[in-house]
Order: C-alpha cells, then sequence, then structure tokens
C-alpha cells in the first residue's frame, strides 16, 4: 500500500542536528519522501538544545562532529533530567565514525540507533521504522540512562 | 580496570509519545525507497564542486597545523578528514571515504610531529585530489589498487618511523571494495 507511510508520518516532528547543510538537507529530503512534515534544523547539539522545548520532537538524528557542542554532548544532556524536558527522546546518531570503540562510546551515552555515513536513503529509513516499530524500554543505573540494550 | 556491572534499579517504560507509538506499524516499500532515492540524487546535484571545496579544506587545514601535533592542534585538519569521510560514498565515491577513513586513523594516533607525518598527509591529499579530478566513482579499477599500494608504502614507512607495527590496509580495503561490486557468480554469463 504505496500511501501507507506518507499519511502515517505526516505528524512526525524530526529534529535533525548537524553541522552540515547538505547532509541536513540529504535527511530531510529522504523523510519528506516519505511524508515527513515537521523539521527543525540544527548546526550544533547546544542549538538544538535551546529550540528542542518549543519544537517538541518526537525523533533525533544526530551528528557526531559538530562546534561547540559535539553530538555525544547533545545525547548525554538529552538524557540528564532535569535539564531536558523529554529524557526519553529517540536518537539516531549519523556520523562518520565507523571504528568499534565509537560505537560503543555513543550507545553508552544513550542514542537508540547507530548510523555509518555515507547513509543511504534505504539505511535511513530502515533506522526509522526500526525506532518506530521496535521501542525500546529505558534503564536506570547508577552511571547509565538510556534505552536498554536489545539483549537486556 | 573494566567497569563493574552495575545492575539496572529497574526497566522504565518511556511515555507513549516517546514510544512513537502513533506511528507504529509504518512500513516502506518499494516506491517509498525509489522516491526517497531520487530526492538523494536530486539533493547531491546541487553540490557538485564540495568534494574538491573539502579537499581544498583540507590542503588548508593541514598547511596551518603547527609543527607540534595534539588531538587539540590537529582537529581541524581531522574534522574536514571526517566530513570528507562521510560525503565520499555519498556521492559515489566510496574511495574518497576509505582514503579520508585512513587519514583520520593517523591522525589520531597520538602527539607526533608535523614533520614526522608531513609525507603520509601529503600523500594521502595528493590520491584524494586524483580521485576527485578522474572522477573514480565506484571502486575505481586497477588504477585505485595501484594509487591504494602506493598509498600503503607511505603509512608503512610513516609506521616504521613513528615505531609503530602497523601497516597500511587501503590495498586490501579497496579490494574488498571491487569484490563488492562483481555480480554474484549465478549471474555471470
Amino acid at each position: 500500500m504505496p500511501a501507507f507511510s506518507l499519511a502515517k508520518l505526516e505528524r512526525l516532528r524530526v529534529m535533525l542536528v548537524d553541522n552540515s547543510p547538505m547532509m541536513r538537507e540529504l535527511v530531510q529530503s529522504v523523510l519528506q519522501a516519505v511524508g515527513v512534515q515537521h523539521f527543525m534544523t540544527a548546526r550544533d547539539g547546544r542549538s538544538a538544545l535551546d529550540m528542542m522545548p518549543a519544537f517538541g520532537p518526537h525523533l533525533a538524528f544526530c551528528d557526531w562532529e559538530m562546534e561547540p557542542m559535539c553530538g555525544l554532548d547533545f545525547v548525554r544532556a538529552v538524557r540528564k533530567l532535569p535539564e531536558c524536558d523529554n529524557p526519553f527522546l529517540p536518537i539516531i546518531m549519523l556520523t562518520s565514525h565507523a571504528e568499534e570503540p565509537w560505537v560503543i562510546e555513543a550507545r553508552n551515552a544513550g542514542v537508540h540507533e547507530y548510523l555509518i555515513k555515507p547513509a543511504t536513503a534505504n539505511a535511513i529509513l530502515a533506522r526509522l521504522a526500526s525506532v518506530i516499530n521496535n521501542p525500546r524500554p529505558f534503564v536506570r543505573t547508577d552511571n547509565y540512562f538510556g534505552p536498554a540494550n536489545r539483549t537486556a | 580496570m573494566v567497569a563493574p556491572f552495575r545492575r539496572p534499579r529497574g526497566y522504565i517504560q518511556p511515555p507513549a509519545r516517546a514510544r512513537l507509538a502513533e506511528f507504529a506499524g509504518t512500513e516502506f516499500d518499494a516506491e517509498d525507497m525509489t522516491r526517497a532515492e531520487q530526492a538523494v540524487a536530486k539533493v547531491l546535484t546541487r553540490y557538485p564542486t564540495l568534494l574538491a571545496d573539502e579537499i581544498d579544506n583540507l590542503r588548508a587545514a593541514w598547511s596551518a597545523a603547527p609543527d607540534k601535533l595534539t588531538s587539540e592542534t590537529v582537529a581541524p585538519i581531522f574534522n574536514v578528514a571526517h566530513e570528507l569521510a562521510g560525503y565520499g560514498a555519498t556521492f559515489g565515491y566510496p574511495l574518497i571515504t576509505i582514503l579520508a577513513r585512513s587519514l583520520c586513523r593517523l591522525l589520531t594516533m597520538g602527539d607526533l610531529s608535523r614533520q614526522q607525518m608531513s609525507a603520509v598527509v601529503d600523500a594521502h591529499i595528493a590520491t584524494l585530489r586524483v580521485i576527485v579530478r578522474d572522477q573514480m566513482k565506484g571502486a575505481g579499477g586497477s588504477t585505485s589498487l595501484q594509487l591504494a599500494a602506493g598509498l600503503d608504502q607511505a603509512i608503512n614507512k610513516f609506521h616504521l618511523s613513528a615505531g609503530s607495527e602497523r601497516k597500511g590496509r587501503l590495498h586490501d580495503e579497496v579490494t574488498a571494495l571491487q569484490a563488492t561490486e562483481k555480480p554474484p557468480a549465478n549471474n555471470r554469463q
């Protein structure tokens, strides 16, 4: 049913946090193609945090390397109550860091999904569908608050 | 020392909005994918000189780097290389992604001098320029293997001078990339 996603996602509010205008435009175009209409864009984590309350995103795509606030610090800030009004925000990290230690660090900061650039349209939509259709419970430990590992 | 395991105090169910409950059951079909891929192609046509511009930025960042390279002083060039790694394959140049990632690995090896790194960084920048100039899209054929082998030599020389036992692996990475471009055996005529 081709029009299914178009109608379904028109209310989805997506935050795109990336210092590259091209990457923001690219992800936005992919999501618009499947019916997403509401976007907020920010060029670093600090700007995104400032704009978040007014926009009220359902989810965020976030780059890693940004100035002055990088993506990892943005994720940590979102997960930190009470500084953020939506600590459960699903976050998909979209980055060129492909090595395992980076992936682990992002997971330990509390990202939901990790997507390595170059990101294809297929990969972006696959992560989006995964976040929507496989909601994860959160856990709080002495040193972590974020989505539970899939193995948990 | 490995951090001790912290037992969760319990699982917390996020509120319905954060679970994206109203969008549950979203699926994407072949038409969605086609529309999305067309949208990507349209965006890319708006940035025709981006790769060449980024390589110019890489050269400029390296030219401005001080003699003593630390994680702080190397950040400007690392950031450009990191962006190039992301852009490369997005524009159909996976070789650029491979080379830019190689440069990022070298730049994060620790505190080194500019003199130690000069030859290997220059070799990466020169090879990146060749790939863009000659529009070596995809895996690039035999020329890309020659370029990768040449860069591996520069990388090996650098590692030797830095007292590292690591070896260049670009030839292997490009070979693996080329293997992914070959059609499956049962499709060959």
